[in-house]
């Protein structure tokens, strides 16, 4: 979580103030990223996971949350593009598009995962998906 | 064609290109009339009416009159009505005033908020005069501003053409100004008597105004024998718009507010009354505001603003009551300036309001012609309608004049309002209006040279360019005549196309003119478009293997996508005012991806290293990738990062966050001068390091490049403690002459470079003469061993055509050159740098070498073996781009023409010019920018195993550049076409765009200076052999 912080305030969060904020948005971080991976692989294949240095497999759920982890800093690091624009509005301040862009990378990760595995399970059925299903493959392991 | 696209500079020629596609665009976007600066005398006044003679001072005398200007700040037109002015209202009807519809010119700029520190009060205070500008402008010199009257004047607001108030202090009239500074900064040293008020808290709307009314009974007040104690008295009341900013045009607070103007109205007109002489009110708004409350735009209750005029004594409005006529914010000029006895100013474009014209037909007649005639000397074409309705009027006049009909008069009168009425929308819209046509050609021509230089840099990029062409070069031979009939054929083509176009558009634009002036331009634009349409053909045709673009891993990706991105952001004002927030954003997610990648890489090593040596001989390439960056890598690069993040807070910059107080603040605090001195020296000695560890690339014979640095650095330390930002225990150092110890640091800089062309020129004669002497003193002035090898060889192959080692000399030559222009580039700036600023220079340092360490594709890239010079190119090239650009921020500049620095202009000068100043001012604005490249090119040549491949390495990154800058320009110029009537054309829009001409110059400038480096090479070469051929014989 402190990484996070740090990482957070190296990335130009404010550093005298609004300590408050940047911790709640390193603990939303920390929630949806590495924690649900601690908790199912323990400390190191965390981490060797998270670093690249071990690959996943074919375990799904493993995957599930690499992806997950992966989306979710994306989302943050996006949601801080709309900060600088000038149109006023209330919810432009630090660090809220930051919390909406996580939990907005979030979701749209779990989106996917599913409709990947609703597409597995269908082009059992139809093999005219497999297509699909082989060029979802590639993106995600192009990423 | 191919020698078009193979040619080395090619992509230079085409920046060039560009850089006149951007003058034409700039043509196009800013009009060239600006003001001339003519003072108007009494004595320009006509005296002959079409040859009949008039005794023009004593008809156009208006008598003895006493102004008062009262610009009530934010008054919309709906606001002047009795239902919020009960008083103006009641004197408007019964016509004891008049009122009128003022069309302000947009755009007016919104206010910033400003809570800052003394040192940005400079910028903020610029951007609060542009705020007033136009208006102050329109309404004291009476024609209407343009861009190029604020760029040509930056940092110096003041008015230097002519106005009322010069008019008025050469009469001999007494001027007072209360209210708003900002006319204080306009016209300096023309009031006898001023208050001006600092409003830079929007929250105050009460203060503001009572600053201005205290004074009003004192100077209302007229002395023993009526006389009013002044001629002309402005008031500019800024509460109002405070107000329509923090609560909108609903807000309760408006309505008490106007019942104080009208108090204020009142007690004026009441005063007026008891003077001896006729006092006439103007009560005016220079601009409107939006019912949301901010102003800027164009829409009518922002521009539409009310007019009173009320004289004191007999005096009837003309016009039927309801809303009035519309006049031009420009008519107040003129008026006033007849009121007081003096001439319309020289640049004015308005004419006299017709409810103060007097009833004599005499006299109304005259002034209406002078206004005519003034008007109709500012270069008007006498070929159009109105010209010729007033001359026709001015017949008519005459005729009256002789016979005194009343019939001639009226036609006359009728005549010249219609002509003056033409006359001054004429010269207006030539002064706002935008040269379409050359703003498309110049887009085009812009998207063409992008394409153009994207092919060029695409074929660059190609791996085998180097070496099969030249067998197809002399089989391109036979054809060149054709090649030439072929250029010629295409030429006119385009030249028939582009006349066409000019007739299809029926453009009204100077280059469609035909004349003999802008043939030149013409034929110029149409040459270009021939070029760029060969090299897109050849380009098209050419380029067949991009095998290589494969490599790029994803941080080249993101360098790309982050550059193209860059580009297109500018669609967005805020990102165009806030820019380094994308520069910073970008720069973070680089770091941190280069992090990432490279603690992988690290930890890899580390446990292989840990579970036993063999595996590490298995992988030896790993083993061979860590060794030339080691472990250690990891923690500099988190340093880096750390350095970084101070450097962001160093200086704040952009326009939202301005006013939050910044570490360079703090420092220039009094309390904390121990700690900026420390940043000083820290700096300055960090950068001598630099520069000496740059010097084992330099031909450091008997260390006299060591000793020069070091005298360098040292008057650099001598200059800081003149000029009173060093404290040093030495006392006598401060009474010596700055300019003299920044002249003695030229020269240092100039010996150093002489002496080492000298050296280069004599060591290249010394190893051809001396050979075999590698024992003595003398050949030890050698860094580099290789020479002599090679001239070894020489002595077993005498026969060989080039002897020498010629390449080797030229790459050691090249070396050592771009390395000493860094170094003397680093320490310029230094001494120019603002003393908080200059711990930059070794951080830009730092950053290039430890990125460019980071950034190897060997390092980063699990595959080896492959070629990676190419896309090792690509992104050393562009993240030095992003550095540069990084720490064009870093060091407090903007997009906004308020945050060039001044002072560093005038280090070591002792009087003004231009030249000069502009350089310093350029060379410190684009440090960051500058030290990149530099280091780029210094490490292109660092690296370079042999001389050609030196020169395709400079010849691909130049080739980026250059395609970066024309991407750049040809997305933004299309941004400022898009956006021309935006409001925010001249805060935001237009100086973005002076800042990418100048970014564009000094580009060329760049790529210019590493092309003499190459020819130097060439040149010493020759001259050496020259040299050694004489003392062989």
């Amino acid at each position: 979580m402190f990484c996070f912080f740090v990482g957070i305030i190296l990335f130009g969060a404010p550093v005298l103030d609004s300590h408050e904020e940047t911790l709640m948005l390193s603990t939303l971080l920390t929630l949806l990223t590495v924690f649900p991976l601690i908790v199912h692989t323990g400390v190191e294949t965390a981490m060797q996971l998270l670093f690249g240095v071990k690959t996943y497999g074919r375990d799904t759920i493993i995957e599930m949350l690499v992806n997950n982890a992966i989306l979710t800093i994306c989302g943050a690091w996006l949601g801080a593009v709309v900060i600088p624009l000038d149109w006023n509005t209330p919810w432009q301040v630090w660090p809220i598009p930051c919390y909406l862009g996580a939990l907005g990378g979030f979701l749209l990760s779990n989106v996917l995962t599913v409709f990947k595995m609703t597409l597995m399970s269908a082009a059992q059925k139809y093999p005219v998906l497999n297509a699909l299903v082989y060029i979802l493959n590639r993106c995600q392991t192009c990423n | 064609m191919r020698r078009l696209i193979h040619q080395r500079w090619t992509g230079f020629g085409l920046l060039v290109m560009g850089l006149m596609a951007l003058v034409l665009f700039l043509y196009g976007f800013f009009p060239l009339k600006y003001h001339s600066g003519k003072l108007s005398h009494l004595d320009d006044l006509p005296n002959f009416i079409d040859g009949i003679s008039i005794d023009g001072h004593q008809v156009y005398n208006s008598g003895e009159n006493t102004v008062v200007l009262m610009v009530i700040d934010g008054l919309r037109y709906d606001f002047l009505t009795e239902e919020y002015m009960p008083y103006a209202g009641q004197l408007l009807k019964n016509k004891s005033a008049c009122i009128y519809i003022s069309r302000a010119e947009p755009p007016t700029v919104t206010m910033p908020r400003i809570k800052s520190p003394e040192r940005k009060k400079e910028k903020a205070q610029w951007r609060r005069t542009i705020n007033f500008w136009r208006d102050i402008f329109a309404m004291m010199t009476g024609s209407v501003s343009t861009f190029a009257d604020v760029a040509l004047n930056f940092g110096a607001p003041a008015v230097r053409g002519d106005s009322v108030l010069r008019v008025a202090n050469s009469r001999g009239r007494k001027s007072i100004m209360y209210g708003d500074d900002t006319w204080l900064r306009l016209f300096p040293g023309l009031w006898t008597e001023y208050d001006g008020t600092t409003s830079f808290f929007v929250t105050d709307y009460t203060e503001v105004d009572n600053n201005v009314t205290r004074h009003l009974d004192k100077v209302l007040t007229p002395d023993e024998n009526k006389k009013p104690t002044f001629d002309f008295l402005v008031l500019h009341y800024l509460g109002l718009d405070h107000i329509g900013h923090l609560e909108g045009a609903r807000s309760s607070k408006i309505k008490p507010k106007l019942l104080e103007m009208d108090e204020v109205v009142k007690k004026i007109f009441m005063a007026m009354q008891k003077w001896d002489r006729n006092g006439v009110l103007l009560v005016c708004g220079d601009h409107g505001m939006r019912d949301a409350g901010g102003h800027g735009g164009s829409s009518p209750s922002e521009v539409l603003v009310p007019l009173l005029v009320a004289k004191s004594s007999d005096f009837s409005c003309p016009h039927p009551l309801g809303p009035g006529p519309t006049v031009a914010q420009v008519d107040v000029a003129p008026t006033i300036s007849w009121l007081l006895g003096g001439p319309p100013p020289g640049d004015s474009v308005g004419r006299i309001l017709p409810a103060l014209l007097p009833q004599d037909t005499r006299q109304h007649l005259y002034l209406l012609h002078v206004m005519a005639d003034h008007n109709s000397k500012q270069s008007l074409p006498t070929d159009t309608e109105f010209y010729k309705q007033f001359k026709r009027a001015e017949k008519q006049f005459a005729h009256f004049l002789a016979t005194g009909q009343q019939s001639a008069a009226k036609i006359s009168k009728e005549f010249y309002e219609e002509s003056l009425q033409k006359m001054t929308e004429y010269l207006s819209e030539t002064t706002v209006n935008f040269d379409m046509f050359a703003i498309g050609i110049a887009i085009l021509l812009l998207y063409l040279i992008a394409t153009s230089l994207l092919y060029v840099t695409l074929y660059s990029l190609q791996s085998d360019c180097g070496q099969n062409t030249n067998s197809k070069l002399t089989r391109h031979h036979y054809s060149y005549y054709g090649l030439i009939i072929a250029f010629f054929v295409i030429f006119f083509i385009f030249e028939a196309m582009m006349v066409t176009l000019c007739f299809i558009t029926e453009t009204k634009s100077q280059i469609c003119s035909f004349s003999s002036l802008t043939s030149i331009p013409f034929t110029i634009i149409v040459l270009f478009f021939t070029v760029t349409y060969y090299v897109i053909k050849t380009g098209v045709e050419k380029i067949k293997d991009l095998s290589c673009l494969n490599d790029l891993n994803t941080i080249d990706y993101l360098l790309i996508c982050g550059t193209i991105f860059h580009g297109i952001s500018f669609f967005g004002t805020s990102f165009i005012e806030e820019e380094h927030m994308t520069w910073y954003f970008f720069w973070n997610t680089l770091m941190f991806f280069v992090l990432v990648r490279t603690l992988v890489i690290v930890i890899m090593y580390l446990t292989r290293k840990l579970i036993g040596a063999t595996e590490v001989q298995d992988k030896p390439e790993l083993d061979r990738r860590m060794t030339t960056v080691g472990v250690t890598i990891v923690p500099k690069w988190l340093l880096l990062i750390a350095l970084h993040r101070y450097l962001r807070t160093m200086n704040q910059t952009g326009d939202r966050w301005l006013f939050l107080p910044d570490t360079a603040d703090w420092l220039n605090a009094p309390e904390n001068a121990f700690y900026l001195q420390a940043h000083l020296v820290v700096g300055t000695l960090s950068t001598l390091v630099a520069c000496l560890y740059n010097l084992r690339y330099m031909n450091n014979i008997l260390n006299i490049h060591t000793v020069l640095t070091i005298a360098a650095t040292a008057s650099i330390f001598c200059y800081r403690i003149a000029s009173q930002a060093l404290e040093s225990p030495f006392e006598d150092i401060k009474t010596w002459d700055p300019v003299n110890i920044v002249n003695v640091f030229w020269a240092i800089l100039i010996i150093q470079f002489v002496f080492e062309i000298l050296s280069y020129i004599g060591a290249l004669r010394y190893c051809g003469f001396q050979p075999l002497d590698t024992q003595t003193p003398a050949s030890k002035r050698f860094v580099y061993n290789k020479p002599k090898a090679k001239t070894e060889d020489y002595f077993y192959d005498p026969m060989m055509e080039e002897p020498w080692n010629v390449d080797e000399v030229k790459l050691n030559l090249v070396r050592s050159a771009s390395h000493l222009m860094l170094n003397n580039m680093m320490l310029i700036v230094i001494l120019l740098m603002r003393p908080h600023n200059v711990i930059m220079v070794p951080s830009i340092y730092l950053t290039c070498v430890l990125t460019s360490k980071c950034m190897d594709h060997k390092l980063l890239d699990s595959k080896s073996g492959r070629k990676t010079d190419v896309v090792d190119i690509i992104s050393r090239t562009l993240v030095h781009m992003w550095i540069g650009m990084l720490f064009y921020f870093y060091q407090g500049n903007s997009n906004s023409l308020a945050s060039v620095d001044l002072g560093s202009g005038y280090v070591g000068l002792r009087e003004y010019c231009p030249a000069r100043v502009a350089a310093r001012m350029g060379l410190h604005a684009y440090a960051g920018p500058a030290l990149a490249s530099a280091a780029l090119f210094a490490g292109l040549a660092a690296h370079a195993p042999h001389w050609h491949l030196y020169l395709q390495q400079i010849r691909r990154a130049t080739n980026i550049l250059a395609l970066h800058r024309v991407w750049s320009l040809f997305i933004y110029s299309i941004v400022a076409t898009v956006f021309r009537h935006h409001l925010f054309v001249w805060s935001v829009f237009s100086p973005k765009l002076l800042y990418d001409f100048v970014a564009t110059v000094f580009s060329v400038q760049a790529i210019g200076t590493i092309a003499q480096i190459e020819l130097l090479a060439h040149i010493s070469n020759w001259l050496a052999r020259i040299c050694i051929y004489r003392t062989k014989l």
